[in-house]
C-alpha cells in the first residue's frame, strides 16, 4: 500500500515539536516576505502601520481571502477552478433577483449559496464521473455562469436600496457587507475570520481536509486506501461553489448594489494567492495558515504600493514579479 | 466591371429610349391611320418603360469615397448590428433599450451585439463576422481607434455603411456619428469639481480604464480646464480596474496615502465606488465641514441617491437610449432613402444635489436614463 503525502506530513508534524514545525514550515519563507514587506511599508510611509489602513487591508483582502480558503481545497485536492468568479457573480444576481421580486432577504440568500454550491457540484461531477480536466469543465462552467447571471438580470446594476426591496432585514443584510464592529474592525473582515476558522477546522483538524490532501497527493495511493476519490472532489469544488457565493453575498452588502459583471476576473487573484501561500498546484500540498499569508500578501503590496505613489502601470510590473518572484523561490527552497 | 456600373446602366437606359423614339417618328411617318397609332404608341411606351426597369441600376449613394446600395429589402429583413465594446455592462443595456425602440418603430432587424469583454481583438472579431454575414448596415463603439479603423474600412469596401456610437473613430471613414463629446464631458466634471472646491487643492482622477481611448479623451478634457489653475495639484491617477472589490481598493488605497484631497474626478466608472467610500468612511460629504467633491459621468439609480445625500457631487449623463436608437434610425434612413447619417451629439446632461429627485422619478418611472 503506498503512503500517501498526508501521511508523511502528519507523521512528520507528530515527530517534531511546535516550534520545529513552524521553523520547517514550509510557509516560513513566504511568512518571511509578508514580514519584510510591512517593515518596508512601515518605513516608507507614515500612514502604513496605523490601525485604520490594517484595518483597511484586512478588508480589502477579505473576499478575495474567503473565494481562497475554497480554492486552497480544490487545488490540493489536485484540481482546479476558474469558474470561482463568474460563480459569485451568478449567485448574487440570482439572490438580487429573488429580493427584488419579494422573497425575503434570508431565503434568497440560502438561495444564493444553494446555488453556488450547486455549481461546485456540478464542477466535481464533471471533473469526476466524465475524467474531463478541471481546467476545461471550469472554463466552460465560467461562461455558463456568467451567461446565466446576464441572462437573469439582463446585464443591469441591481441597486440594493428600500424602494426595490421592503423586507425590513435590508439595513441588517448592508450592515454585514459594511459595517463596522465597534467602529473599528469590518463585518466583511469577521465573515472572512470565520471562513478562516471553519476552513482550518475542516481542512485541518477533520478527515474531509486529510483525505484532499491524500487524493490530492498520490489518487491512486488515496483510493487503495479505500478513500472515495469523486466524493472527496466533489466536496472541493461544493465548498468552492458555496464560499464563491458567499464572497459575493458578503460584497453585494458592502457594495449596495449587484452587477451581472461581479467577480469578473477574481479568479485569477484567488488562484495567484493560494499558490503564493504555498498550495501545489500538482495537488497534495498547502494549508490555510498559508493561504492566509499569500492572501495578506497581495494586499498589503497592494496597499503599501499605492501609499508610496507608486504609479499604477509599475505597480502591475511589481506585483507580478513578486508573485514570480515568491512561487520560484519556494520551488527552490522544496527542491532543497 | 462596366457592366456592372451605374454608367453602364444609364448608358443602356439612353440608347433604349432613342430606339423607341425613332421608331415612333418612323411609325407617324409611315402611317396615316391615327388610332393605330395611338395603340402601337402605348404598346411601345409600355415595353420601353418595362425594358427601362430591366435595367434599372440599384439606387446608390457615395459618402466619403465609398459607394453604397440603396436597400430594395423589405424593413423586416434588413439588417443593422450595433456594436457596443462590452455588451455584458450596465451601460450597455441603456444602448440596447435605443436600438430596440428604433427596431420596432422602423420594423427592422436591429440588434445590439459586442464582446462579452474588454479587448480590441474580440471586437475585431464580431466586426469581421457581420461583413461576413453580410449584415445591411454596422454602428459601432470604438474601444481602439488605432485597432478598430482597418476593420471599419474593411466594411466599407465590402459596401457596407459603418457608423459610430458612444465613441468615435472619426479618421477611419465611418459616416456618421451618435455619441457624447467626450472631451467637454471631460471638462464639464472638472469645471464642476472646481467651481466648488475653488482653485487650489488637491484633486484625484479615477478610471475604470485608463487607458481606453474613451477615458484618455476624459482626461484630456479634464486637463483642459485643470491646466488653468496652477494651485490645483493631480495627487494620484488610479487605474481601478478588475472586480470591484479591486477597483474598490484602489481608491481606498489612494484615499488613505492622500488624505488632504479637495476633489475626485472620474474618467468612468469609478464614482459610485468613490461615493461609496465616502458614505463608509463618513467623510467629504457636501454637508461637511470639510467637503471632497466628486464628479463622474452616467446616471444610476444608486449614483444619484449618493448625489442627493451628499456623497458625490454630480454626474453627467450622455443619453445612451438616445444613442442606441439614432445609430439605427440613421442606417436606416441611408439604407432605405439614401439620407447621409451625420454627427450626433447627445449631449451632457449634468446631475446635482438640486435635480437629482427629478432624474430619480423618471427612473422611478421606467425611463431609460443612463
Amino acid at each position: 500500500m503506498g503512503t500517501t503525502v498526508a501521511e508523511n506530513q502528519d507523521t512528520e508534524a507528530r515527530r517534531s515539536g511546535p516550534l520545529a514545525n513552524l521553523l520547517k514550515a514550509k510557509e516560513i519563507g513566504i511568512f518571511a516576505g509578508l514580514v519584510i514587506l510591512v517593515i518596508f511599508f512601515s518605513l516608507s510611509t507614515s500612514v502604513f502601520l496605523s490601525v485604520d489602513n490594517l484595518m483597511n487591508v484586512v478588508r480589502q483582502v477579505s473576499i478575495l481571502g474567503i473565494l481562497a480558503v475554497g480554492m486552497t481545497m480544490v487545488i490540493v485536492s489536485g484540481e482546479i477552478d476558474l469558474s470561482v468568479g463568474s460563480v459569485y457573480g451568478m449567485s448574487v444576481v440570482a439572490m438580487s433577483v429573488l429580493m427584488t421580486h419579494g422573497l425575503p432577504i434570508w431565503t434568497s440568500i440560502l438561495a444564493a449559496l444553494a446555488l453556488g454550491a450547486t455549481a461546485g457540484v456540478v464542477n466535481g461531477l464533471l471533473v469526476t464521473r466524465l475524467r474531463v480536466p478541471a481546467l476545461i469543465v471550469t472554463l466552460g462552467m465560467l461562461n455558463m455562469a456568467r451567461g446565466v447571471a446576464m441572462i437573469i438580470n439582463g446585464g443591469m446594476v441591481v441597486p440594493l436600496i428600500p424602494r426595490l426591496i421592503k423586507d425590513p432585514a435590508l439595513d441588517a443584510f448592508i450592515f454585514i457587507g459594511r459595517g463596522r464592529i465597534m467602529d473599528v474592525v469590518p463585518t466583511m473582515s469577521i465573515a472572512f475570520l470565520l471562513v478562516l476558522i471553519l476552513g482550518f477546522i475542516i481542512y485541518q483538524k477533520n478527515i474531509l481536509g486529510y483525505r484532499m490532501r491524500a487524493v490530492g497527493g498520490n489518487p491512486e495511493a488515496a483510493r487503495v486506501s479505500g478513500i472515495s476519490v469523486t466524493m472527496v472532489k466533489i466536496a472541493a469544488f461544493a465548498i468552492m461553489g458555496f464560499l464563491a457565493a458567499f464572497g459575493g453575498i458578503i460584497n453585494s452588502g458592502f457594495l449596495g448594489n449587484v452587477q451581472s459583471t461581479a467577480g469578473q476576473g477574481l479568479e485569477l487573484d484567488v488562484i495567484a494567492a493560494t499558490i503564493l501561500g504555498g498550495a501545489s498546484l500538482n495537488g497534495g500540498e498547502g494549508t490555510i495558515v498559508g493561504t492566509l499569508i499569500g492572501v495578506l500578501l497581495l494586499g498589503v503590496l497592494r496597499n503599501g504600493l499605492v501609499l508610496m505613489g507608486v504609479s499604477p502601470f509599475v505597480q502591475m510590473v511589481l506585483i507580478g514579479a513578486v508573485l514570480i518572484g515568491a512561487v520560484a523561490l519556494d520551488m527552490r527552497s522544496r527542491k532543497k | 466591371m462596366f457592366f456592372l456600373s451605374k454608367s453602364f446602366f444609364q448608358l443602356a437606359r439612353f440608347l433604349l429610349k432613342a430606339m423607341v423614339g425613332v421608331c415612333l417618328n418612323a411609325i407617324c411617318l409611315v402611317s396615316n391611320k391615327e388610332e393605330h397609332v395611338k395603340k402601337l404608341l402605348a404598346v411601345l411606351v409600355a415595353v420601353a418603360f418595362a425594358a427601362s426597369m430591366g435595367f434599372a441600376a440599384p439606387k446608390t449613394v457615395s459618402l466619403n469615397g465609398y459607394t453604397f446600395n440603396l436597400t430594395t429589402k423589405k424593413p423586416k429583413d434588413i439588417e443593422i448590428a450595433v456594436i457596443y465594446m462590452n455588451v455584458t455592462v450596465p451601460f450597455a443595456q441603456f444602448i440596447k433599450a435605443g436600438v430596440d425602440a428604433a427596431a420596432k418603430e422602423f420594423g427592422v432587424k436591429a440588434y445590439m451585439t459586442g464582446p462579452t469583454e474588454w479587448g480590441t481583438e474580440p471586437e475585431i472579431q464580431v466586426m469581421e463576422n457581420l461583413i461576413t454575414k453580410k449584415v445591411d448596415g454596422i454602428s459601432v463603439a470604438v474601444l481602439d481607434i488605432p485597432g478598430m479603423t482597418p476593420i471599419i474600412q474593411k466594411a466599407l469596401k465590402a459596401g457596407i455603411p459603418v457608423t459610430c456610437n458612444n465613441v468615435d473613430a472619426p479618421e477611419s471613414g465611418r459616416l456618421g456619428f451618435v455619441g457624447e463629446d467626450l472631451f467637454l464631458a471631460g471638462a464639464a466634471t472638472a469645471k464642476s469639481v472646481v467651481g466648488k472646491m475653488g482653485a487650489k487643492g488637491n484633486v484625484i482622477i479615477s478610471s475604470v480604464a485608463i487607458g481606453a481611448i474613451w477615458s484618455r479623451i476624459r482626461q484630456d478634457g479634464v486637463m483642459s480646464v485643470l491646466d488653468k489653475y496652477p494651485n490645483i495639484k493631480i495627487v494620484d491617477i488610479i487605474n481601478a480596474e478588475g472586480d470591484e472589490q479591486s477597483a474598490y481598493a484602489a481608491l481606498e488605497n489612494s484615499f488613505i496615502a492622500n488624505k488632504s484631497i479637495s476633489g475626485h474626478i472620474s474618467l468612468g466608472g469609478t464614482d459610485y465606488l468613490w461615493g461609496r467610500l465616502m458614505e463608509n468612511k463618513k467623510v467629504g460629504n457636501a454637508s461637511s465641514k470639510a467637503p471632497i467633491y466628486s464628479s463622474g459621468h452616467d446616471l444610476y439609480e444608486e449614483k444619484l441617491l449618493q448625489i442627493k445625500d451628499g456623497w458625490t457631487t454630480t454626474a453627467y449623463g450622455q443619453n445612451p437610449y438616445k444613442q442606441g436608437y439614432e445609430a439605427v434610425k440613421q442606417l436606416y434612413l441611408l439604407l432605405t432613402k439614401g439620407t447621409p447619417p451625420t454627427v450626433i451629439d447627445t449631449g451632457i446632461v449634468e446631475v446635482n444635489q438640486q435635480n437629482a429627485d427629478t432624474y430619480l422619478k423618471k427612473i422611478k418611472d421606467g425611463e431609460p436614463v443612463g
